[in-house]
């Protein structure tokens, strides 16, 4: 899976091959990402939303430079598909995520389709969207052994530096 | 009578012309007097220095900002450390040799050593059609006609056999590389070794040729008219039928501009190499 | 404190999920058979991320504790002569020094001062330490034998096993760790850091690394066949290998024959490269021509084994080059006729 865009650039290949050729992938892909900005939260397969992911972060970084920007809204104009939702884009999405820089999608893995291939699948969502959140709140571990011990270590650690820092 | 004054005024002129060469004449005479009686030395002419010319009506321009495309490292998984290294190698070698700013389309001769040349050295003069390489290893092709035969010379910016590089004409054409001409009309690349260099003034826009060539018949050595070499310079009108270049729009690929992960943004990159580069070469 | 931090997690994890393991034992010992039964499941999750009951402070003061610790273990090293070396012996004929681990940064080209171009590889020598010295007898018996490791890795993904190594020789944990079979005057303390100048210009090293993975490749690509013409009636028989062999005497295919295969991914060594440059601020080793393995990739260095260049491996900084030693060194090492770029321009 890919981490990062330098990560991704190795022997050249800069983007996985899938549907019937670069023509077809940006479609499918173009189609996956309109689906997102419209639900905000869309299951497909796993290397499709692992590929859209990286189009969806840039879409939304183009659109933080306003729908004043020819680039930019040329950009919209071609991923999303269905024009009505160019507004949402610039309205809605980008001053939600205007004081973040990066990461503004979630990734989840879920289980292989049941029926069709058994291919892998996952959960793309917007971050900040109305839905249920995908994961579980975590539970604070505050109380457990490991770290009650870092604690105290810290702690003591603190006094120590203090105390050599008045001496 | 009108005439007469005319006539007056001439003369009067062409007694003022004399007079002003005659003062000339002395002026460079008295120079040589003074050199010869100032040492034993056999007098020799030092040129007066020339004038600079400020134009105060203009209001003061910043100059213009270039980076050398060999600083942009490329994108690709190699620590930064390596091309940090590489530049400081790349700005030891431009505090000895001048390397000036220069395009692709621009006129320039270029005095390299060559061990098997009479006294030793060669000097080329052609225009600039393509600058290849990142880091130590860039190199510019110059290409020039030369008795009825085209002659094109790779040279290696930081070779050590490098001795100077005098830009003849600062200017940029359309397109970012040249190797059209080689399929083009020989005149359109055929350039004099005795040429003066054209000054351009360091805050002064660099001037784009949009000049557009004519080509030799096909075959050429490259489909030109393919949209992958997006080819702006070339008269197609006059060696390709409508019919021809609507064909060869069925290689175009207009989804390549909205693809992001083809992006390779350098800006903020190059305003960082720029300071450094600055900051180094002005130690 | 870092590794036993580690420790403690692991051990604390295993609490956690012996306490969660437990309950599913007690419900299939109540079966309807009435058994006493205990049977052991291995649950298909063992292991947890390191990070995954800590809390978000916690997990920060853990990351900065350990950054704090390894600077706080490599300045400690610093001044090896100075901390109980072991004895220094003078360099002979017969000696084996150690060698280096070296990142693989990339290619530059390079010129000499008659204006030849020659291509070399910079090799960056990143945190590299001694981590061991094994004896003659705890070797193989034959000879004495040095452990070096290199580059710092975080200790949240590595073993107890493997952490424990690196604590026995006060150093932070490194990336790759590899044996050089060394001479019993050669043997250095552990815990001594190793710089690029251990080589000087001028000499001559053994690189090996593991290759660029190719994966399954035809005759041609793996062993250069030369394949079989394009045209001329050819049916389905452009790239293929051809005959293998002859037919009725020996009647089988001989072992060894060159087939498509994995090619790639296996060590490789390339002999006899001269060092032109060492950067000793940075570590780096300009070595000539091109090194096995891809970009970032971790190289073995040491000196060459070829006799024809034993001549100029004399005398080299022998154990190592320390560098609180007296010997002063200035930023670039070059060999002498090596045009260095700052310098007027040759004649």
């Amino acid at each position: 899976m890919r981490l990062t865009v330098r990560a991704l650039i190795s022997h050249g290949r800069v983007a996985r091959r899938i549907g019937l050729g670069p023509e077809s992938r940006i479609n499918m892909l173009r189609n996956i990402l309109t689906g997102l900005v419209r639900h905000e939260r869309i299951e497909t397969t796993r290397a499709r939303a692992d590929e859209v992911r990286f189009y969806a972060e840039k879409l939304i970084d183009y659109a933080k430079k306003g729908d004043t920007n020819k680039k930019s809204m040329e950009m919209a104009d071609f991923w999303l598909t269905e024009k009505d939702l160019i507004p949402k884009l610039f309205r809605v999405l980008a001053p939600r995520f205007e004081n973040q820089s990066g990461g503004y999608t979630l990734m989840a893995r879920i289980p292989n389709r049941e029926n069709l291939d058994r291919a892998a699948m996952a959960v793309l969502e917007y971050k900040g969207n109305p839905f249920p959140p995908l994961f579980p709140v975590k539970r604070t571990h505050e109380l457990n052994l490991v770290n009650q011990l870092l604690k105290g270590y810290r702690e003591e650690k603190a006094k120590l530096t203090t105390e050599t820092r008045d001496s | 009578m009108a005439a007469c004054t005319q006539r007056t005024g001439a003369l009067a002129r062409l007694i003022q012309n004399v007079q002003f060469h005659h003062e000339r004449m002395f002026s460079v005479f008295s120079l040589r007097l003074q050199a010869a009686g100032s040492g034993d030395k056999p007098p020799t002419f030092t040129p007066p220095s020339k004038p600079v010319i400020l134009d105060k009506s203009k209001p003061e321009e910043a100059a213009r900002r270039f980076v050398s495309p060999e600083f942009i490292p490329p994108r690709q998984r190699t620590a930064p450390l390596k091309f940090f290294l590489e530049r400081k190698d790349m700005i030891q070698r431009r505090r000895v040799l001048n390397i000036p700013e220069f395009y692709v389309g621009s006129v320039l001769s270029v005095t390299t050593s060559d061990p098997h040349a009479s006294n030793n050295t060669n000097r080329f003069v052609g225009i600039c059609i393509q600058r290849s390489g990142k880091g130590l290893g860039a190199t510019f092709i110059l290409r020039n006609i030369i008795d009825g035969q085209g002659v094109e010379i790779c040279y290696e910016l930081y070779n050590p056999r490098m001795k100077h590089i005098e830009v003849l004409k600062l200017e940029k054409r359309l397109d970012d590389n040249l190797m059209y001409l080689r399929d083009a009309l020989p005149e359109y690349s055929t350039f004099a070794f005795d040429v003066k260099p054209v000054h351009l003034s360091p805050t002064q826009e660099v001037p784009v040729n949009e000049m557009k060539v004519r080509m030799k018949p096909r075959p050429w050595s490259k489909r030109w008219e393919r949209p992958k070499f997006n080819i702006k310079g070339i008269r197609f009108d006059l060696c390709l039928t409508p019919e021809q270049m609507e064909h060869a729009q069925k290689w175009a690929e207009p989804w390549r501009q909205y693809d992001m992960l083809k992006e390779y943004d350098t800006s903020t990159l190059e305003e960082k190499i720029y300071q450094e580069v600055q900051a180094e070469l002005r130690k | 404190m870092a590794v036993w931090t580690c420790r403690l997690l692991r051990l604390s994890d295993a609490l956690v999920y012996r306490a969660t393991a437990i309950l599913p034992r007690t419900g299939a010992g109540t079966s309807p058979l009435g058994s006493v039964l205990v049977h052991c499941v291995r649950t298909a999750k063992t292991s947890t991320w390191w990070d995954e009951h800590l809390t978000a402070d916690n997990v920060e003061f853990l990351k900065r504790d350990v950054a704090e610790d390894y600077s706080r273990l490599t300045a400690a090293k610093l001044n090896p002569l100075k901390d109980e070396p072991w004895p220094r012996h003078e360099w002979e004929e017969q000696s084996r020094r150690v060698g280096l681990v070296a990142v693989k940064l990339g290619m530059m080209p390079m010129w000499t001062k008659s204006g030849d171009r020659h291509v070399v590889t910079m090799l960056q020598v990143q945190d590299c330490h001694v981590i061991k010295h094994m004896p003659k007898d705890e070797y193989d018996g034959r000879s004495a034998a040095l452990v070096v490791g290199a580059k710092n890795v975080s200790p949240f993904y590595r073993s107890v096993e493997y952490l424990e190594k690196f604590q026995n020789a006060g150093v932070p944990p490194k990336q790759k760790l590899t044996t050089f079979r060394v001479t019993e005057n050669a043997v250095i303390k552990p815990g001594t850091p190793l710089y690029a100048a251990h080589f000087r210009p001028g000499q001559y090293v053994d690189i090996t690394a593991k290759t660029i993975g190719k994966g399954f490749q035809g005759v041609m690509k793996r062993w250069g066949f030369k394949g079989q013409p394009a045209t001329h009636g050819q049916t389905k028989t452009h790239r293929r290998p051809g005959s293998l062999g002859p037919g009725g005497d020996p009647a089988k295919v001989f072992k060894g024959k060159k087939m498509p295969g994995r090619m790639g991914n296996v060590y490789d060594t390339a002999f006899g490269l001269k060092v032109w440059r060492v950067n000793t601020k940075n570590n780096i080793l300009y070595v000539n021509g091109s090194v096995p393995g891809h970009r970032n990739c971790l190289v073995k260095v040491r000196d060459t084994v070829l006799p024809r260049h034993l001549e100029k491996n004399k005398n080299p900084p022998f154990p190592t080059y320390f560098a609180d030693g007296d010997e002063e060194l200035p930023e670039d090492l070059y060999t002498e006729d090596m045009f260095q770029f700052g310098e007027p321009l040759p004649e």
